[in-house]
C-alpha cells in the first residue's frame, strides 16, 4: 500500500512541477475559457438577459472545451518522448496512476476554472448571492466527473490518428448526464428564489463521480497497455 | 541452462503485414545478442515484445521462466529498456526524472540511488538541470541511467547509438560491456557494428521480419559484417 501511495505521490508531483515550469495545461484552459466567456457576453449582453439563462450555459461550455484542450495539452505532454512507454515499462500500479493524474488534473482545472470565474463573476455582475457554497459544490462536482472520464480518454484519443478530434467524440456523449445535471443545478443557484430541485442534481453529480471514478480507476491500465 | 528469455515462432503482425514472422531466441544471464539487419527488417519490434510493451500475435515468450501476459508485473521490475526515444520528461531535471521512474518501479532509498546513478554516467554536475536543454549524448546517457535504476537482469537497447558522436558511441559502448561482465543480459538492436560485436556473443540477423542466420559475433569483423548483410539483403531481395 506504501509503494501505491508513493506512485500516486510521484504522478502527481511530477506534473505539478512540469506543468509550474511549462504551463501548458493552465494557459490553455484559462485563454479558451475566458475567450468563451467574452464571446457569450457579447452574444447575450448581460443587461438584456437573466444571468441564470445565460451564465450556467457559458461557464460549463467554457469549463468543459477549456477542460477538454488542457486535458488533450497534458497527455500530449505525457507521451512527448517516450513518456508513455516509459509509464508501460513500469511495474507501478496503473490505478495509483490513474489516481495521481486525477488529482492533477484536478488541481488544473480548478485554477483554471477559478481565474475563469473570477472574470465571470465581473462581466456578469455576479456577487456574494450567486456565489453560495452550493454554487461551488456543484462547480466541485462536475469538475470531478470530467476529470474522471476525460483522464482516462485523453489517453485514448492520444492514440488515435485524429487526436484532437477524438477527445471531444469520445467523451461528450459519456458526459451528457453530468454535463446537464451541471447546467440544471446551476440554473437553480442563479434563480432568485429558492433551491427546489437542486438535490436531484446533485445526486445525479454524485452518482456520476462515483461510478467514473471508479471505473477510471480500473480501465486506466487496460486503456494505456492497449 | 539459466535462460532469462526463451522465444519460440514468434511472430507480430500489424493490420495485414507481418512486422514478425516466427523468430525463435535463447539469451541466458551474462550474455549478449546483436540484432542486425536493414531498417525495416523486425528488429524494433521483436524488441517491443521483449519489453512486453506488445504482445505476440503467434508463437510463445518465456521471460525469466515466467509468462509475459500474467507476470508482466514481475517482468517488468527486472527490465531495462532504452529505445530510440529517451522516455524522459524534458520539464523536468536529471535527478527528478530518475527519482520519477524510481518511485514507479516502489525503489527505496531512492535519494542516493538517483545520485549514484547520475554519478555513473558522469551528470551528478548537470543533476540540477532541465533535461530539455541536454545534447542528444546527455540524454542517452541519462536514459542508460533511467533503464539500470532498479538493477535490471536484461537489458533492452534499440538502436542505442543513434545520435551519439563518436567519443560518446565509445562511453556507451565501453559502459554496455561493462554492464555485460556483471552478469546483464544484454540484448540490442543497432547498425554500429562496429561499437558492439567486439563484446557480443552472438549476432542474429533479421530480414523482411525472419531470422535469417545466427552466429558467433566473432564470425566477422565490422566491416565483414557489413558485407555479409549486404549479401543477405541482395539474395533475398
Amino acid at each position: 500500500m506504501r509503494v501505491f501511495w508513493e506512485v500516486t505521490g510521484a504522478v502527481f508531483r511530477r506534473d505539478l512541477s512540469a506543468e509550474w515550469r511549462q504551463k501548458d495545461v493552465l494557459t490553455t484552459v484559462i485563454m479558451f475559457g475566458l475567450l468563451t466567456v467574452v464571446t457569450f457576453v457579447f452574444a447575450f449582453d448581460p443587461a438584456r438577459h437573466a444571468r441564470e439563462d445565460v451564465v450556467p450555459g457559458c461557464l460549463w461550455t467554457a469549463y468543459l472545451f477549456a477542460g477538454m484542450l488542457g486535458l488533450g495539452r497534458s497527455a500530449a505532454r505525457d507521451s512527448q518522448d517516450g513518456g508513455t512507454i516509459g509509464l508501460l515499462l513500469s511495474p507501478a500500479d496503473r490505478g495509483a496512476v490513474y489516481l495521481g493524474k486525477f488529482l492533477s488534473h484536478s488541481l488544473f482545472m480548478a485554477a483554471g476554472e477559478a481565474v475563469v470565474l473570477i472574470f465571470s463573476v465581473v462581466w456578469f455582475d455576479l456577487d456574494q448571492r450567486h456565489l453560495t457554497p452550493w454554487f461551488f459544490l456543484v462547480l466541485l462536482l462536475g469538475t470531478l466527473g470530467f476529470v474522471a472520464v476525460g483522464t482516462v480518454f485523453a489517453v485514448v484519443s492520444q492514440k488515435s490518428r485524429l487526436r484532437e478530434v477524438m477527445l471531444p467524440v469520445l467523451l461528450l456523449p459519456i458526459l451528457a448526464p453530468m454535463v446537464m445535471a451541471a447546467v440544471e443545478a446551476t440554473t437553480i443557484i442563479l434563480t432568485p428564489g429558492g433551491n427546489e430541485g437542486l438535490s436531484a442534481w446533485l445526486r445525479l453529480l454524485s452518482g456520476f463521480d462515483f461510478i467514473f471514478v471508479i471505473a477510471g480507476f480500473l480501465l486506466y491500465g487496460f486503456v494505456l497497455e492497449e | 541452462m539459466n535462460f532469462v528469455l526463451q522465444a519460440r515462432g514468434l511472430s507480430r503482425r500489424y493490420g495485414r503485414s507481418w512486422a514478425l514472422k516466427k523468430v525463435d531466441l535463447e539469451l541466458s544471464a551474462g550474455e549478449s545478442v546483436a540484432l542486425l539487419g536493414a531498417n525495416g527488417a523486425g528488429k524494433s519490434t521483436l524488441l517491443t515484445l521483449l519489453a512486453t510493451l506488445h504482445r505476440p500475435t503467434e508463437g510463445q515468450l518465456r521471460i525469466f521462466d515466467l509468462d509475459p501476459h500474467q507476470h508482466s508485473e514481475r517482468i517488468r521490475r527486472r527490465i531495462g529498456y532504452v529505445a530510440h526515444a529517451t522516455l524522459l520528461d524534458d520539464a523536468l531535471t536529471a535527478r527528478e526524472n530518475l527519482l520519477y521512474y524510481g518511485a514507479l518501479f516502489g525503489l527505496a532509498q531512492l535519494g542516493s540511488l538517483a545520485d549514484q546513478a547520475l554519478a555513473q554516467v558522469e551528470l551528478e554536475h548537470r543533476a540540477h538541470d532541465r533535461v530539455g536543454g541536454f545534447s542528444r549524448g546527455m540524454r542517452q546517457r541519462l536514459s542508460l541511467a533511467r533503464a539500470l535504476l532498479h538493477d535490471p537482469d536484461l537489458l533492452i537497447l534499440d538502436e542505442p547509438f543513434t545520435g551519439l558522436d563518436a567519443a560518446g558511441c565509445r562511453d556507451l559502448a565501453g559502459r554496455l560491456r561493462q554492464e555485460k561482465q556483471k552478469g546483464r543480459a544484454i540484448i540490442l538492436a543497432t547498425h554500429q557494428l562496429e561499437r558492439v560485436l567486439s563484446w557480443s556473443d552472438r549476432a542474429l540477423i533479421l530480414h523482411r521480419g525472419r531470422k535469417v542466420e545466427e552466429s558467433e559475433a566473432t564470425t566477422h569483423d565490422a566491416a565483414g559484417w557489413a558485407v555479409h548483410l549486404s549479401k543477405i539483403a541482395e539474395a533475398r531481395a
